[in-house]
Order: C-alpha cells, then sequence, then structure tokens
C-alpha cells in the first residue's frame, strides 16, 4: 500500500517536475517543434531524470546507512563520501577540468574516500568506528576543499565552486544524466540486496554473524554501493543534503522500522523530495534560482516535524 | 557432540580462556558457571564460531566450527547474545521472524514451515499475545522471551545461549529452564551460561570455569561439589539437599 502510494507520487512528481517551471509546458508542447519542445527536450527532461536517480541513490544510501551503522543520524554527508567527491570535483573546476574529466575527478574522490574508510574502519563492521573514520574523512576533506577556495585565483572560481559544492539541477545536459546513471543503477542494485543482512543486523553484531550474515563482505558491499551512488549523484549534482538523512525517517513512520521494509520506499521517498524541492526551486519568483539544498530543508523540516508530533501522540 | 580441543582464546593481547578440552552431549542441558571474566561469554561465542580460536579447536558432530559455511553454521548452532537491545523498533513477530533468516531462499518470503516455526516458538516462549508490539516496549523478562523465540524459531540442533535468565523473574526462569529441557528432549543440545546456581543445579551437566581455565566438567550431581565450587568461585559452599537437587549456598 505505501509502495504503491509512493510509487505513484513519483510518477507524479516527475511529470510535474517536466511540466512546471518558468513557462508551463503542458504534454500537448513535449515534442513539439518550437521553444517549448526544446527546453523540455534539453532542460527539462535531463533536469527531471537528474532529480529522480540522485533522490532515488541518495535516500537508498542513507536507509542502508542508518540501518548498517544501527544509527539514525547517520547520512551520507556522515561517512564523509559526499565531501570526497565534492572535493574531487572542486580539484577539477580548480585545474579548469569540465565534463567527463570534472565527473571522473569527483568519482575518484569518491572511491578514494570508500577505500580509506573501510582501511580505518578496519575489518570488522564496528559502527562507531565507521562513523569516526567517516567524520575524520569529511573533515579532512571539507579542510581541503577550504583550502583549494582561499587560494582560487579569481572570484570567478571562487563562485563556481562555491555554487557546486551547494547542489543543484539547474541546466544539467542529457549528457550528464548518461554519465551518473549506470553508476547509480549499479549502487543501487548493490544496496537494495543488503535488506536481510540490515534486518539482522537490528539484533546486534554477534547475533547477525550467529545467523550466517557475512558482515566483512557486507561493509564492503555497503561502501562500494554508497560509493557508487553518491559519487555520481555529487559529481553530476553537487552535495544535496538532506536526503539521505530525513527521508528513510518519513518512511519509517509509516512503513515500520524494520531495515528491509525502507529500503525501496527510501529511494522512492528520495526522488520525490527531490523533485519537488527542485520544482518549487524553479517556480519561485526572482532572477536567480533559489538553491535546492535550502528548499529541500525548508520543506522538509516542518513536515518531518509534524509526522513526528503524531508518531509520540500515536505512542504516548 | 561438541568437542573442545585444548582451546585457547584471546581478546587483543589478553587470553581469556586458556587451553579448555571437553566434550559437551546433545540432548542433554549443559550449564557452564564462574565468577565474572572468568571467560563464560568467550568460551560460548567461540562455540557459536564468533571467535577464532588462538589455539586448539571447536568441532561440532566432528566438523571444526570454523570450516563450516556461514549458512551451514547459521542452521546448525542458535545463538543468544548476552545484551543488546535491538536497534530499531521493530515488532517482536518480526523479530522472532528473523531466527528464520538461515532457512529462507533467497527473494521469497516466509514458508508454510517458516510460519509454523515462528508461530511455535512464540507459543513456547509466552510471547504470542505480544506479536504486534514494538520491541522497544517491551519489559526485560518479556523481551529476553522474545529473544529466546528469535533462536527457537531457526530450530537449531544446538541452542547456545548467555545469560538467558537475566532480568527474567522466578516463575518465567523456571519455565525457560522447562523449555531448555524440552529442547534438549526434543534432540537438540543446550549450552547456557548461567549465573544462579540454583538453576545450574537443575541441568544435566556442568561446566566450571575459572580465569579462563576449566575446574570441572561433567554430570552436575557428580562435578557440582563444594570443593569443585570454592575453587571456582574463591568462597565456600554449602550444598543443600531439596528433593533430588543439591542446591550450593555460599558462606564465607
Amino acid at each position: 500500500m505505501t509502495r504503491t502510494l509512493l510509487l505513484v507520487g513519483t510518477v507524479v512528481a516527475f511529470f510535474i517536475s517536466l511540466m512546471a517551471g518558468k513557462v508551463w509546458i503542458g504534454p500537448m508542447d513535449w515534442l513539439a517543434d518550437n521553444a517549448n519542445g526544446w527546453i523540455m527536450a534539453e532542460l527539462r527532461l535531463p533536469r527531471a531524470l537528474l532529480g529522480l536517480i540522485v533522490g532515488a541513490a541518495l535516500g537508498l544510501s542513507g536507509a542502508v546507512l542508518q540501518g548498517f551503522l544501527r544509527n539514525p543520524l547517520a547520512d551520507p554527508t556522515v561517512i564523509g563520501v559526499s565531501s570526497s567527491a565534492a572535493l574531487g570535483g572542486v580539484v577539477a573546476i580548480f585545474a579548469g577540468l569540465t565534463g567527463v574529466a570534472m565527473f571522473a575527478s569527483a568519482m575518484a574522490g569518491a572511491a578514494l574516500s570508500i577505500i580509506l574508510l573501510v582501511a580505518l574502519a578496519g575489518r570488522m563492521a564496528d559502527p562507531l568506528g565507521f562513523i569516526l573514520s567517516g567524520m575524520v574523512l569529511s573533515t579532512l576533506s571539507g579542510s581541503m576543499t577550504a583550502f583549494l577556495i582561499s587560494v582560487s585565483p579569481n572570484p570567478y572560481t571562487t563562485s563556481e565552486i562555491i555554487a557546486w559544492m551547494m547542489g543543484a539541477l539547474t541546466d544539467r545536459s542529457m549528457a550528464e544524466v548518461m554519465r551518473a546513471a549506470p553508476f547509480v543503477v549499479a549502487g543501487m542494485g548493490l544496496l537494495f540486496f543488503t535488506g536481510r543482512a540490515l534486518d539482522a543486523l537490528t539484533l546486534g553484531e554477534d547475533a547477525a554473524r550467529s545467523l550466517g550474515i557475512p558482515l566483512d563482505r557486507l561493509q564492503w558491499q555497503i561502501a562500494l554501493g554508497v560509493g557508487l551512488c553518491v559519487g555520481a549523484s555529487v559529481a553530476a549534482s553537487g552535495i544535496v543534503g538532506f536526503v539521505g538523512l530525513i527521508v528513510p525517517h518519513f518512511i519509517r513512520l509509516v512503513a515500520g522500522a524494520r531495515p528491509s521494509a525502507i529500503l525501496l520506499p527510501s529511494a522512492l521517498g528520495g526522488a520525490i523530495l527531490t523533485l519537488v524541492a527542485d520544482t518549487v526551486v524553479r517556480l519561485l519568483p526572482g532572477a536567480s534560482e533559489v538553491r535546492l539544498g535550502i528548499v529541500m530543508a525548508a520543506l522538509g523540516a516542518p513536515f518531518f516535524f509534524i509526522l513526528l508530533a503524531r508518531s509520540r501522540r500515536a505512542r504516548a | 557432540m561438541i568437542r573442545l580441543e585444548a582451546l585457547t582464546l584471546s581478546l587483543g593481547r589478553q587470553t581469556v580462556v586458556d587451553g579448555v578440552t571437553l566434550s559437551i552431549a546433545s540432548q542433554r542441558v549443559t550449564a557452564i558457571v564462574g565468577p565474572n571474566g572468568a571467560g563464560k561469554t568467550s568460551l560460548v561465542r567461540a562455540i557459536a564460531g564468533l571467535i577464532r580460536p588462538q589455539a586448539g579447536d571447536v568441532s561440532i558432530e566432528g566438523q571444526p566450527v570454523h570450516a563450516l559455511p556461514d549458512r551451514d553454521r547459521a542452521r546448525l548452532i542458535g545463538y543468544m547474545p548476552q545484551n543488546g537491545t535491538p536497534a530499531w523498533a521493530i515488532t517482536v513477530r518480526e523479530m522472532v521472524a528473523l531466527g528464520r533468516l538461515p532457512h529462507r531462499a533467497a527473494f521469497s518470503g516466509e514458508s508454510a514451515e517458516d510460519c509454523d516455526a515462528i508461530e511455535a516458538a512464540m507459543r513456547d516462549t509466552d510471547t504470542l499475545h505480544l506479536a504486534d508490539r514494538a520491541v522497544d516496549t517491551l519489559s526485560g523478562g518479556e523481551r529476553a522471551r522474545a529473544k529466546m523465540a528469535r533462536v527457537l524459531a531457526g530450530r537449531p540442533r544446538w541452542l547456545i545461549a548467555d545469560e538467558p535468565l537475566a532480568n527474567l523473574d522466578p516463575p518465567h526462569q523456571m519455565d525457560m529452564l522447562h523449555l531448555f529441557r524440552k529442547t534438549a528432549d526434543g534432540g537438540a543440545g543446550v549450552v547456557t551460561v548461567l549465573h544462579q546456581l540454583d538453576a545450574a543445579a537443575q541441568a544435566d551437566d556442568i561446566i566450571m570455569l575459572a580465569d579462563g581455565k576449566l575446574v570441572a566438567a561433567g554430570p552436575v550431581q557428580t562435578t557440582m561439589t563444594a570443593g569443585h565450587l570454592e575453587a571456582t568461585f574463591g568462597i565456600g559452599f554449602t550444598l543443600l539437599e531439596s528433593g533430588a537437587l543439591r542446591i550450593p549456598i555460599p558462606s564465607r
């Protein structure tokens, strides 16, 4: 029931995202040989597709990380993957690289952080070690990014870096969607298969292992899956925060607490939140667009507080 | 039969179990007793295949535990850890169902056999009425019984429990001991760490550990003597006869 609603919601959010903007483009105009047809093909469609895959990737990554680390505060930014991928992107901007080279640089940043993370956290899946290592990595790449900004050669580069860091789906082309999609699909594939292991981990590491769950392999599977999902998302759209943290909490309130039960719904919920927030970004008046992350937080936070208050009341 | 052969276990650089050799028979309830820090938990974790021996070996029915594939080991051995509350507020039914994971085929739901095993385990542990309760709303005793139901749902050949009586009131302690007896009579082996010596007195066999070393192992009737108890716990004991049982009472 929840899944069906979320699936319908995702489809609706996707089509609204296609139609809404400074100009409204109805379905009759999508394939038209005029300005509206061009906007649809070159701007709206890649933007909506990117919102779909980035939102789904981040929502799923957050749900898996929270389950794996058994910590409701975990999300891709906590374990340092987002900021490492962003550092890769910033290095590329700094070096004047664009397109594929910039994408590759961001993915390389994500890959490096995943390897360091698993090496630092050790062989055992110890949540605290994982979080601490991630926070160290996050701080390290954050300060390196700050350093690059402080020595950037001109104000234009500085503002380009800052704008990119804040995350946006604006002016992305189909080429960028096609670059990110395979990585996100592969990463999500890895993460969707962690459900039972995450359920078992609810009982703790010893109980999970006694139920036959190979925790070493699970740790690699999750690190790789999150690395692919988040690396590609950041490479395509900068750091889009909030989704990975907040969406699994929404979903838990409606779908129950079992980690495997929230994986697919979190992916769908992430896509919906990202698409809706990005649509609002476009509709807000003003010459320049408000940043996606800001709208996301403004939309999500009150909604989340309402849900939280209702669930508290239901339990009391 | 479980066989420990010169088993030595280390946590970091500390040796916690030192050269223990013994056998544990199936279809019997075996209690492990000893003072805090004697190495009881490490011993049962090694039997459950969760820590690798520094030296020596643990074998179950002739096979080294560490050589068993994860899934086979999980079907053979049910392990109930000592502490720990579930990380998420899943329902009791969901938690008990986790015990069936080693039996479930990939990408399939619960089979009729899974459902039967889950229901039987919940009935045996008096947790059926808690099925839809979130585990974080349970009392300590209810949670302990739900955790036991999770292990029993897997219908393991060996049931390894680390202090399953902690947090239980006397009636539920008695129920748990009956459950162990029933499980052993049903063909499984039950190995349990116990702190209450009166409960240990009701087991079939006893393993007495002190400071990582084996003090004595064997049938309760002949092994739980005042001498062995003093060697294990470092204080004197009087054995109080109560029917067929001999209950140890500590004395200084």
